[in-house]
């Protein structure tokens, strides 16, 4: 259960990068996030909402973008997107990849309500 | 609405730390090695194993981490060498902070190894970057073959797979060529052992390798 700290982090990040008068205005969080990156969104999203449930972030909702594998065969070159983490060449065959996406655990954007916005 | 673009990496603060280890360890020239694997895949054998192998060849410390209890630390305890446990208190893994806090209160001076034991689990410890060189994972026979491709970030990201309990290949269904190939189809640039720590069958080649790996660490300047 590695999505908690996950969370922690996120919501630490947040801290760091929102003026502190805006913190309750905080209303989603995107993540970027590999289906190789071994994090479960349905967990991090229930682990994120527990630890905000008292806190000035708590109208805050994580908004997952799950991003696909993408790797380049380093025999042949080609280019290949997969949802898995199997990574064979479809051109050649071989199985010495580089992976170019899909291992992302990453914070992309936070949106704030502006001060003339309706309250949520 | 307004937006604030970042673009951050969630584990930032993590991989932060784990480079001041990394740091800390080429300028102590000290080879470390992070051991993960499922639980009972034989993490504190093997350990046990090579430290009978190597304490009198080269100059070794251990972090070992748990979820509870300082089991393992016993079990290292008597071969007189540094060892500190980490207990996470429920945290599935250990974090590139507590290894920093464990080698800190360490003497490392003429340590020439650093292993150190994950908390066993193949999920988690993938995203945690303590500083290492190399993470180790160990699978055993009687796990079946099919870990790699269940938990592929794992064996994405190591450097070693030790296939362990070898000696149980005949009592189980797990096809041993499979397991393999599995994992290299994962992850083609592993290096693959097969051991038992019962028969000592292939510890001597793991333990070689090691020694060699240590030495050349060493001899850099």
């Amino acid at each position: 259960m590695h999505e908690l700290s996950i969370a922690q982090n996120i919501l630490e990040i947040t801290q760091n990068n929102v003026p502190t008068d805006e913190w309750n205005k905080v209303r989603t969080i995107r993540l970027k996030i590999g289906k190789g990156a071994g994090v479960e969104p349905e967990a991090l999203e229930f682990s994120f909402n527990a630890i905000i449930e008292e806190t000035l972030f708590k109208k805050a909702r994580l908004e997952i973008e799950l991003i696909p594998f993408t790797f380049q065969c380093n025999n042949c070159g080609e280019i290949t997107t997969n949802n898995e983490f199997f990574a064979i060449c479809p051109n050649c065959g071989n199985t010495n990849v580089k992976i170019l996406t899909g291992l992302e655990l990453n914070i992309s954007e936070i949106e704030i309500e502006d001060k003339t916005g309706k309250q949520l | 609405m307004s937006i604030i673009t970042i673009e951050r990496k969630v584990l930032e603060k993590n991989d932060q730390i784990a480079a001041q280890n990394r740091e800390k360890f080429i300028q102590s020239r000290i080879f470390t090695i992070n051991m993960v694997s499922s639980p009972g895949a034989g993490k504190t054998s093997i350990l046990e194993k090579t430290l009978s192998q190597l304490k009198d060849k080269i100059n070794i410390a251990i972090v070992v981490g748990d979820v509870q209890t300082d089991l393992d630390a016993q079990r290292i305890e008597k071969f007189g060498i540094p060892v500190v446990q980490i207990v996470t208190h429920g945290s599935c893994h250990l974090d590139a902070k507590l290894v920093q806090d464990a080698i800190n209160n360490m003497n490392l001076d003429g340590i020439q190894l650093l292993i150190i034991e994950n908390v066993g689990n193949l999920v988690c410890p993938a995203n945690y970057d303590l500083g290492e060189h190399m993470k180790v994972v160990i699978a055993s026979i009687a796990e079946g073959e099919d870990k790699p491709l269940k938990y592929p970030a794992m064996f994405r990201n190591a450097s070693v797979l030790i296939i362990n309990k070898i000696d149980l290949l005949a009592y189980t269904n797990c096809n041993l060529d499979l397991l393999k190939n599995n994992a290299l189809r994962i992850n083609p640039n592993l290096k693959v052992f097969q051991t038992s720590c019962t028969t000592n069958e292939g510890i001597n080649e793991w333990c070689n390798w090691l020694e060699q790996k240590v030495n050349e660490t060493w001899r850099k300047q």
